[in-house]
């Protein structure tokens, strides 16, 4: 890293850092920061010197976030949404790859003619499903801190938002899924339940529940901040 | 002499407006073309330039899109709009009556020599 890689990145992770400004913003202001610097350079200062004059410049970071919120009030938590949103379509299509892997992995092994094999095709849907379903999480996991390495401030919120709103997704499903199997036995032994819990699409229904919910929320935020920003002189 | 900061924040969205009826510009010669005009005497802090012209922007006045410099930085270029023209000439009327008012009271001072 350059010296003055050295001095723009803390000050980008500082902006980052704030609720406010979004990554286009960071990007316009540094281009702008780095152009001043270049200016400045017909002067007999050092880089470094070069670059406190040129954030000095641009104003503090307090500043910056005051100014940056009256025309984007929840420019932070939209963008969070839309990443959001956008692990959620990513985890639907990972199940579905997952799914249509498993039955594809059957078709072959019964294509193949192993048919001695028959009673551990159910059992190889299962665990070829898993395997997608954990390779996919694991490809996800491995290229979000490929981004989040390459720069700690720009991809925060383009790793840490997708990953959140998947993990929550999984997480209930599982869980609903766990309630389904736990009804199911606690039939067979007999004890009755609520007839609601044997609903076989809950966690289904729990999916498309928190898809709507984030991409509602991200719409009224969105109409808000338009609102508010019209309404100034 | 430097600018009351409330007189500058007033003065920026026709300063913008005008700036880009001469053509297109990005933020960082805005500010330079501003320091020119007015001999340095105007100074803005240089980051408060974009949430106006993100609002103009959201307001439809100017619109923006990306472009690179001769040393290949990318940079966001703003241009008028139609709107824009038109919010301009509003903008120009009104401080031209402003200017006008302050311009009658001035010179109808008695002259004391």
């Amino acid at each position: 890293m350059s010296d003055v890689e050295k001095w723009i990145e803390p000050w980008r992770i500082d902006l980052a850092n704030g609720e406010t400004l979004g990554d286009s913003d960071i990007r316009e202001l540094e281009s702008h920061l780095r152009e001043e610097m270049e200016h400045l350079k017909v002067l007999p200062l050092s880089d470094e010197e070069a670059f406190l004059v040129a954030r000095h410049r641009l104003g503090d970071t307090a500043a910056l976030e005051r100014e940056f919120r009256k025309i984007n009030p929840h420019g932070r938590l939209r963008q969070r949404l839309s990443w959001g949103i956008m692990g959620v379509l990513l985890y639907f299509a990972v199940i579905t790859f997952a799914h249509a892997a498993s039955i594809l992995s059957v078709r072959f092994v019964l294509m193949g003619g192993w048919h001695g094999y028959g009673r551990y095709v159910g059992q190889l849907e299962g665990f070829v499903r898993i395997a997608a379903f954990v390779g996919a999480l694991i490809a996800l996991w491995l290229y979000a801190r490929h981004l989040s390495r390459r720069s700690a401030s720009r991809s925060r919120d383009a790793t840490a938002a997708p990953t959140l709103a998947a993990a929550v997704l999984a997480v209930g499903t599982v869980a609903f899924v766990a309630v389904r199997i736990l009804a199911t036995q606690m039939v067979w032994r007999g004890v009755t339940i609520d007839p609601r819990m044997m609903y076989r699409y809950t966690e289904l229904e729990f999916q498309v529940a928190a898809s709507v919910l984030l991409a509602g929320s991200f719409i009224v935020l969105h109409r808000r901040s338009r609102r508010e920003v019209q309404s100034q002189p | 002499m430097a600018i009351s900061k409330d007189l500058v924040a007033a003065s920026a969205t026709g300063l913008i407006l005008s700036i880009l009826a001469e053509g297109d510009s990005y933020g960082y010669s805005i500010i330079k073309r501003v320091r020119e005009l007015s001999g340095g005497r105007m100074e803005w802090t240089d980051g408060m330039l974009y949430p106006v012209l993100h609002r103009l922007e959201k307001q439809g006045f100017i619109g923006s899109y990306p472009a690179r410099s001769e040393t290949g930085r990318a940079r966001k270029y703003y241009r008028l709009k139609k709107n824009g023209t038109k919010a301009l000439a509003e903008h120009r009327d009104q401080w031209m009556l402003v200017h006008n008012t302050f311009q009658r009271l001035w010179e109808n001072r008695p002259c004391l020599t």
